[in-house]
């Protein structure tokens, strides 16, 4: 972990609004959604890039974009040294075989009536990879890595509880030996006790394979039982960035700080003792942003400057990086 | 759990089940429990553990085909709400005992107000003039901490957030003076930061005007937070009950026990999280014995043949488990492990 290099993925200054309507009156009023505005942002091999933030903050759009699933406005996307942004889509197919994607819910993200081998082989039959025998061969297999048994591979996925199809999910995503992995609220939907198994199934593929991850969730816990790195999202933009436990131990924008306040621990003593900071009002409408720090309608810090300028991401400790006039320190 | 206040709901031997063409589903089977006069009891467990129809039991509102209450009392304020007509019964709810839902959209009318919802609540149970209602619809409003109560009292369902909805479901469940207050995943649509905002009112809410709060949650965190006292439910029954320092800290039964160890926490780094195996059983289809014995880890002979007892292990202390006397020991072997 020294030095610049050892990023398998560099995104910079990714830029994604959406035009409010394409109809006669929307369009003519003019509003976009700032999803995803000027975003920088890289993952070291083999690591985990935690992306946290409430909805609404961009932070699956981001993922969207990074993947080039939704086209970005703007920005670059480096992955193993090439912009895949700038790809022609032939090569771009070759690229996809390195990234793929385990989504939030599992109930909608298999097709019924395909049999769970049939949905773990057909990423290897879009790329034309194996024989067919190979492609089943492999797939068993699979099923073995993520917890599943042989017997399931002729089954249907309703005949599979939420943490079963979430392994489906994340056998699919093995299927082409991919480098990086984009998990998009991998364990939100699921029961608390099969969150467990399936946060300790991707650290032990990580370990295993030597993944990389993108880590999309707005569960602050679970971001930190699996991140080397937390980003956090407001409004469209990184807020504050850090290696995981500097980010836990100091957070030094404000936004971070009411977050992590607002976190219940479950420990009753605990609890009592904590002082929440209680944010007043909502999230803020993305079409709309407030102008210089997108943060200033709620923060209690707030000076005239964060009205009128935009704070820029600047390094304030060794690879602590925040967008705040008036860190912590 | 102390001795001092008064009672003022208890549920003794509730069983509600379903009648499904596949067979019956016992939802709940057998529950028990008492809430006191500004008491916070929480009620844990998983989707499917029987947690919310326990609620919806209190409220008589179980969708009655299918399901039915098959048995059992539940005596608020000395009477037992299970024996009284549906008028008498309607005039509890709302009046005496208000309930809240996880999400606040389904609960309201996307068509009329928010304003106007709140104050027809009001109007309908404490026979007010509609002028009246308006003005007690607003301080209830406002009393849910809804800034500009009086601007926003004009607004439909679709202009308010979802923190905003739950404030305003909050307010029409205050309309008249509940006692108790049934709060079935209120924020667990929510984001955090609103999620926080909203525990904080409840809290409020029950100091300021002595409310007792029953909570229905898989959240640990939340619990651990508001809970004086927490029910944990697995599979339609009661697997632990005590207070919340005690399930926390002194767990007697192994669910509630790895339960606890299997969550991420954010004021820790674990290098591997304890992992129950499986899943939550079929209700159509329970496990011989303890239902949770296919998933435990300290699972003897005795525990796939006999069902274990909710027994008091300690005082104020109950769990259904053939090894809780000496289970924290059983535990501390495990952990060293």
């Amino acid at each position: 972990m020294s030095g610049n290099d050892g990023f398998l993925l560099e995104a910079r200054g990714l830029v994604k609004h959406f035009p409010l309507g394409k109809g006669l009156i929307l369009s003519r009023l003019g509003g976009t959604v700032k999803a995803v505005d000027d975003v920088t942002l890289e993952v070291r091999e083999g690591q985990t890039l935690g992306l946290v933030g409430e909805s609404g903050c961009g932070k699956s759009t981001l993922a969207r974009l990074i993947l080039r699933l939704v086209k970005a406005d703007k920005g670059e996307v480096f992955f193993e040294g090439r912009d895949i942004l700038k790809l022609p889509h032939r090569e771009m197919k070759a690229v996809r075989r390195s990234m793929q994607i385990i989504f939030q819910d599992p109930y909608a993200s298999l097709n019924p009536r395909m049999s769970v081998g049939a949905i773990i082989m057909e990423p290897m039959v879009i790329h034309g990879e194996g024989s067919r025998d190979e492609r089943r061969k492999r797939a068993m297999e699979l099923l073995s890595l993520v917890g599943l048994q042989p017997e399931h591979f002729s089954r249907y996925p309703h005949e599979f509880s939420g943490g079963q199809r979430q392994r489906i999910g994340v056998a699919r995503a093995l299927a082409l030996r991919p480098r990086l992995i984009i998990c998009d609220e991998p364990v939100s939907a699921l029961d608390v006790s099969i969150q467990a198994q399936v946060l300790n199934l991707l650290k032990e593929l990580q370990e295993r394979f030597r993944l990389t991850y993108i880590f999309v969730a707005h569960d602050l816990s679970v971001v930190r039982y699996v991140s080397d790195e937390v980003a956090v999202m407001y409004l469209g933009k990184i807020v504050e960035r850090a290696v995981h436990d500097e980010l836990y131990g100091h957070p030094m924008h404000p936004y971070t700080l009411a977050l992590l306040s607002a976190v219940p621990v479950p420990d009753p003593r605990k609890e009592r003792e904590r002082r929440r900071i209680i944010l007043e009002g909502d999230v803020p409408s993305p079409i709309n942003p407030p102008p210089g720090c997108r943060f200033h309608t709620r923060c209690w810090k707030k000076q005239e400057i964060c009205e009128q300028v935009e704070p820029a991401m600047e390094e304030k400790a060794p690879g602590h990086l925040v967008a705040c006039h008036f860190p912590e320190t | 759990m102390d001795g001092e206040r008064e009672t003022l709901l208890e549920v003794r031997n509730l069983r509600t089940y379903f009648h499904t063409p596949v067979g019956v589903v016992k939802a709940v089977d057998d529950v028990s429990f008492l809430v006191r006069r500004g008491e916070a009891l929480a009620v844990v467990g998983e989707s499917g553990c029987g947690k919310t129809v326990t609620a919806l039991s209190v409220m008589r509102l179980v969708p009655d085909p299918p399901g039915k209450i098959e048995g059992g009392e539940v005596v608020f304020e000395g009477r037992d709400l299970l024996r009284l007509s549906d008028a008498e019964m309607r005039r509890v709810r709302g009046n005496h005992i208000g309930m809240i839902f996880q999400d606040p959209m389904t609960s309201l009318n996307p068509v009329f107000r928010v304003g106007d919802q709140i104050r027809e609540a009001v109007q309908v149970h404490l026979g007010l003039s509609r002028k009246d209602a308006r003005e007690r619809a607003i301080q209830l409003m406002e009393m849910a901490e809804i800034p500009q109560a009086r601007e926003r009292y004009r607004m439909y369902p679709h202009e308010f957030s979802g923190g905003m909805r739950q404030r305003a479901m909050i307010a029409m469940a205050l309309s008249c003076e509940p006692k108790l207050l049934i709060a079935d995943e209120p924020s667990t649509a929510l984001d955090v930061t609103i999620q926080a905002q909203i525990m904080e009112l409840l809290g409020r809410l029950r100091k300021e005007i002595g409310l007792s709060v029953m909570l229905i949650t898989h959240d640990l965190g939340v619990v651990a937070g508001v809970a004086e006292t927490v029910l944990v439910m697995y599979a339609g029954k009661v697997v632990e009950y005590a207070g919340v320092d005690d399930v926390y800290y002194r767990s007697k039964h192994p669910y509630a026990w790895s339960l606890m160890r299997s969550v991420p926490r954010l004021d820790e780094k674990k290098e591997r999280l304890l992992t129950i195996g499986g899943s939550p059983p079929s209700l159509i289809d329970l496990p011989p014995g303890c239902s949770f014995s296919p998933r435990c880890p300290f699972a003897q002979e005795i525990c796939r043949e006999e069902e274990p007892p909710l027994v008091e292990v300690e005082k104020g202390h109950l769990s259904a488990c053939h090894f809780a006397g000496d289970f924290e020991s059983r535990a501390a072997e495990v952990l060293g492990t």
